[in-house]
């Protein structure tokens, strides 16, 4: 008891002095030709981050061309004019750097990790990706392999790899986020060398792009080479197509049965839930926090320590520009039965939506959450990554710094009612997962 | 208001520098910068505890990481519960349930993880004396709660069973195994078995044995002073008692004399997890580290490495395809690896053999040799973003005795190395003609493309060896079709009909024999029979013959009539076409599966005639022919297997007959046909044994 009352009061002590110690210092400015720039010094370690963010992901995609966002990231390593195929990613990593980049459904990253004294060569390599990027027709056939193979992978080779493509399917059922950002393999093979060049001119326009970069800078200098490389690339003209109305909401529970190629029959819950940045996506967090952060929440004590139901028990809030999807994925411990299985999850989701979390439990997410701030302003990439984020979503870079700001103002009542906003079973997919032996 | 300052600025600039840029001229780096190694403290507490502290005020938080430096452990057949006591640290302490160490780990938004030899906290460093406190609780008091055990037991049998669909889990198995060996604590799998014997005893026993102050270390790193941490550690470490820990012995590694092929099939794959690798002897610190950090770098490190840019980029067969190695104490390995799709498995191997053999015969360039050590460089002063890194290399060089300076100076090491030594490390420690490959895959599709590489073996998920898979059935398809369609291949019912008398004279050989031996043997319907087999300058070895009442056996020692019994299994052997008359002898048929007969798929039909011994048939399922018999029965050693494998069919008179026959048991014998002859009107009274 004692102890507990002390650690309260170190709490409190705590809150407020979240200090200048983590601030994030960034400048940000844009260029002529629409590109926003944010920059950010910290000269801790020899390094520097370069990161490109274009707004643009599978939901920008046309009908017929799923997979498209992601397949065309591949082929911006192909080279350009000025860097031969292959040399791309040589550059940057015989020169001590590494890169990679990825696609969501709502926009394309490219980022590098250089020694600091090689950023201008990151810039120019970058600018150079945006002016004039090589797509051709050898780049489009090698990496359509390689990107079937990275389907076969990461999904179909692996159990349970399917749920998001029925997740999604269903909850997002004829909409722009029905469709994951890998894409089908009949729309990869479809996808023909004309395609591409017209997503290039559409969507990889300085005006369409985010230049984000955090590390061992001098800013004048790095204006200086920003200016250098990325003035003299034109501002696009083609409009931009950007779908903003929200998907349609479901028409009533969604229940689905499939049978995999697995030992251990699992289950994945997807809520439909608030769009990212507000304020009850943020509560969505924290609920998520509640449920399954940590041996002491509520999911993972009933579900795997108390009632031994599971082996894994995890919800995620999953959010998108337009929607989200609160998802709660279980595999259950042998010999379970999937339907106890499930009345169990839903019995601590259920919870959510009767009763008023504790003070202390909401004592305890606000910890949890200032501890996972402070990390993840960790590394110069994350940074870079963060402030990029925030400038496209919310057109405030600043929420690297304010952002737990939001959390602090969500009171438990609000959590109360926003779950009971969403987390009914008239807004959810329901999906089991069950050994393909147990097909009738 | 900050943001529009700063675009007026920006557009003063890029005014002042807007002029025709040419973007063919490659930007030059500016001067490198020194990477700088941080600091650290060392501190040895009375008990022989080590603290390593990493002070770094970036970010305000902490971490504790101790690590019990112990030997590995050979498990035998409890194999799991190292790893099982590991967890079970967390699950309770004697003044702290389980539920209390949740909920207070997790009130302050902290971590706490404990394996088999460690325990990680971290959190805020405002909770600094909490974060401690919780450490050393789960380290030094831990309560091994029955309960507990038995649900950690549990969890760990549900995890085999996921590991089961899972091909990296089922790869990672396969290569161990066949690595380290059964006998080596490497080698050994957690199995069902292993983890039922397991107690709670085991458990404790082991935390008892190894658990000491005297082989133990605890990293901090975070915004925390030196002497601040080594006081928290005193605090709650200074009484733990110092004591002996067992040494042991370790069983050697399996040596290969040449490649070998280790399979685990799985139906389901969609593509083959594909691992070649070999043991190394490389310990951590070793003067030839430094050497492989290189070379597997130029080999498979990232996107710049050899196999990324030939067997994703070039060729696309996979997503990635990279090298490691691992430097250890007792054996290391140098692996390479990539998920590839089903049908380039066998390609994908040939180039990674390609590439080890050409990293180990041609010089690398001079221009990829400095691109490999840029690469190196770079990732080395990133990793040092990290304040962990510096920690985890103040570790490592107290842990494996390495030179004070051995990070500080590895950069100049690498720097020195040339193409020569490149070469030279490869040679030793990528062993090109005595690779172990695994492949996790569609085993009926991938086997005999493997075979090329060495003799192809199939393990279950235990680590044992299994026959060659099986596949399912296709839906419809009977034993009678399967026969049917034998008949067919053959030449069709009315051409076998038409078969009323055959001899067909055989070359020979059996293994552990010189000489080679002739074989006659005569049919002629409705169930006559003839067969001698003789050697040349010896006469007959053994004649059996049935002249439709008599059956009569024997060799050089004499002869002698069958009876009864004997002559109905001798009648079922020499009946014309066996396969079109099974019903008649009374055997019943069941189509099982389909199997890989040397690679070509075949349905399996087992043939029971109800008298206890049953026996198997595999007929192609391309060709319908028959391609191997077999049997199992009683030997005089207990069950023997016995088979017979048929090929080289060739048509005489309208009816293919198999040209090469092998027989599999205690003898192998080959034989080969070297002529059938059909309806040359054999006479009745050449079935006689005079």
């Amino acid at each position: 008891m004692m102890k507990k009352n002390l650690l309260g009061l170190v709490l409190l002590l705590g809150v407020g002095s979240l200090s200048a110690q983590t601030k994030i210092k960034f400048e940000e400015y844009d260029l002529d030709n629409g590109l926003h720039v944010i920059l950010h010094e910290d000269h801790s370690t020899p390094i520097v981050a370069v990161s490109v963010l274009y707004h643009v992901g599978s939901k920008n995609e046309k009908e017929g061309r799923s997979g498209f966002a992601h397949f065309f990231e591949h082929l911006m390593f192909e080279g350009s004019p000025n860097i031969e195929r292959g040399e791309y990613m040589e550059l940057v990593q015989s020169n001590g750097g590494q890169l990679n980049a990825n696609t969501s459904f709502d926009r394309t990253f490219y980022y590098q990790v250089l020694p600091s004294n090689q950023l201008e060569l990151g810039l120019w390599l970058e600018s150079e990706r945006m002016f004039h990027a090589t797509v051709d027709m050898e780049g489009v056939e090698t990496q359509r392999e390689v990107v079937k193979e990275e389907k076969r992978l990461r999904i179909d080779n692996q159990p349970y790899g399917s749920f998001q493509e029925k997740m999604f399917g269903e909850a997002f059922k004829g909409s722009y986020y029905g469709i994951p950002p890998i894409g089908t393999m009949e729309d990869l093979n479809a996808a023909e060398i004309a395609d591409f060049e017209d997503f290039y001119k559409t969507f990889y326009a300085p005006n369409n792009a985010t230049l984000s970069i955090a590390g061992d800078i001098d800013l004048d200098q790095a204006k200086e080479w920003i200016s250098k490389y990325f003035n003299g690339i034109p501002k696009g003209t083609i409009e931009i197509p950007r779908p903003t109305e929200a998907p349609a909401p479901l028409a009533g529970e969604v229940i689905d049965t499939v049978y995999d190629n697995i030992q251990l029959p699992g289950v994945f819950i997807g809520y439909r839930s608030p769009k990212q940045g507000t304020k009850e996506a943020y509560a969505m967090d924290m609920i998520s926090t509640i449920l399954s952060d940590g041996q002491s929440s509520r999911l993972y004590k009933s579900i795997v320590d108390d009632n031994q139901l599971g082996l894994v028990v995890q919800s995620f809030p999953f959010t998108l520009e337009n929607a989200g999807l609160f998802i709660t994925f279980g595999l259950a411990n042998q010999g379970v039965d999937l339907g106890d299985f499930i009345k169990a999850i839903d019995e601590e989701v259920n919870g959510m939506t009767q009763e008023m979390i504790s003070e202390r439990d909401y004592q305890k997410i606000q910890n949890k959450l200032e501890n996972q701030f402070v990390s993840t302003n960790g590394s110069v990439a994350g940074i870079a990554e963060s402030l990029a984020n925030y400038h496209v979503y919310y057109g405030d870079a600043n929420l690297v710094n304010t952002e737990i700001k939001e959390y602090r103002s969500i009171d438990r009542k609000f959590l109360l009612e926003v779950a009971q906003k969403y987390l009914r079973p008239e807004n959810r997919v329901v999906l089991y997962y069950l050994p393909k032996s147990e097909q009738q | 208001m900050k943001r529009i300052i700063s675009s007026l600025f920006a557009l003063l600039i890029s005014t002042a520098a807007f002029a025709q840029l040419d973007r063919s001229v490659r930007p030059e780096p500016a001067p490198a910068k020194e990477i700088k190694f941080g600091e650290y403290k060392m501190y040895e507490l009375d008990n022989g505890l080590k603290i390593i502290v990493v002070e770094n005020d970036k970010l305000p938080r902490v971490s504790f990481s101790l690590v019990v430096d112990r030997n590995p452990i050979l498990e035998g057949d409890k194999a799991g519960y190292v790893s099982i006591a590991g967890s079970l640290l967390r699950q309770g302490t004697t003044s702290r349930s389980k539920d209390q160490l949740d909920e207070e780990v997790d009130f302050i938004g902290a971590r706490l993880f404990t394996g088999s030899a460690n325990v990680f906290a971290s959190g805020l460093s405002k909770y600094e004396d909490e974060i401690v406190e919780l450490l050393a609780d789960v380290a030094l008091n831990p309560s091994f709660p029955e309960d507990e055990f038995e649900k950690l037991k549990k969890q760990s049998l549900s995890g085999i069973e996921s590991a089961k669909e899972d091909p990296n889990s089922l790869s990672s198995r396969l290569v161990n195994r066949s690595l380290y060996g059964a006998d080596h604590p490497y080698g050994e799998l957690e199995t069902e078995a292993s983890l039922n014997k397991i107690t709670l005893e085991d458990c404790k026993n082991y935390y008892n044995s190894y658990w000491a102050p005297n082989n133990t270390y605890i990293t901090v790193v975070g915004d925390i002073s030196p002497r601040k941490a080594k006081k928290l550690i005193k605090k709650h470490f200074g009484n733990w008692q110092r004591k002996e820990v067992p040494s042991t012995d370790y069983a050697s590694v399996p040596t290969y004399s040449e490649t070998e092929v280790k399979i685990i099939n799985r139906n389901a794959s969609v593509q083959t997890v594909l691992e070649i690798a070999n043991t190394i002897d490389l310990k951590p610190g070793h003067e030839d580290a430094v050497k492989m950090r290189l070379v597997n770098q130029i080999l498979g490190g990232g996107s710049i490495g050899r196999l990324f840019k030939n067997i994703r980029e070039d060729k696309g067969y996979t997503y990635g395809a990279y090298s490691s190695y691992d430097t250890d104490r007792l054996v290391g390995s140098f692996s390479a690896s990539a998920s590839v799709r089903t049908e380039v498995t066998d390609s994908a191997v040939m180039e990674f053999i390609k590439e080890f053999k050409r990293l180990q015969n041609e010089p690398v360039s001079a221009e990829e040799l400095q691109a490999a050590k840029n690469y190196i460089i770079g990732t080395f002063g990133t990793s040092l973003e990290s304040p962990q890194t510096i920690a985890r290399f103040a570790l490592n060089i107290e842990r494996y005795g390495l030179a004070k300076d051995y990070y500080e100076s590895y950069l100049k090491k690498l720097d020195a190395l040339t193409a020569e030594d490149v070469m030279a490390t490869a040679k030793k420690y990528i062993k090109a003609d005595q690779l172990v490959i695994t492949a996790v895959g569609k085993g009926s599709e991938i086997i005999s493309d493997l075979e090329a590489f060495g003799p192809v073996k199939f393990y279950d998920f235990n680590g044992e060896e299994t026959g060659p898979p099986s596949l399912p059935v296709p839906d419809g398809m009977t034993a009678t079709d399967v026969i049917n369609k034998y008949v067919e291949a053959l030449g069709g019912a009315e051409a076998l009909e038409a078969v009323k008398d055959l001899k067909i004279t055989s070359n020979v050989s059996i293994s552990g024999m010189p000489m080679q031996a002739t074989s006659v043997e005569m049919r002629k319907r409705p169930n006559l029979y003839f067969n001698e087999m003789s050697i040349g300058g010896m006469g007959v070895v053994q004649k059996t013959v049935y002249d439709g009442k008599k059956a009569v056996t024997g060799g050089m020692q004499g002869k002698q009539e069958l009876e009864g019994e004997q002559i109905d299994a001798l009648k079922d052997r020499i009946a014309f076409f066996a396969e079109t008359q099974y019903e008649e002898m009374g055997y019943k048929l069941k189509l099982v599966s389909v199997n890989l007969v040397d690679g070509e798929k075949a349905y399996l039909i087992e043939l029971d005639k109800g008298d206890g011994n049953v026996s198997s048939e595999y007929y192609s399922v391309e060709s319908g022919l028959k391609l191997k018999e077999e049997a199992t029965m009683e030997g005089p050693q207990g069950p023997m297997t016995m088979g017979q494998t048929m090929s080289d069919y060739r048509e005489v008179k309208g009816v293919k007959f198999p040209h090469s026959i092998k027989i599999t048991g205690p003898q192998s014998i080959n034989i080969e046909v070297q002529e059938v002859l059909v309806n040359t009107k054999i006479k009745k009274s050449a079935f006689s044994y005079e």
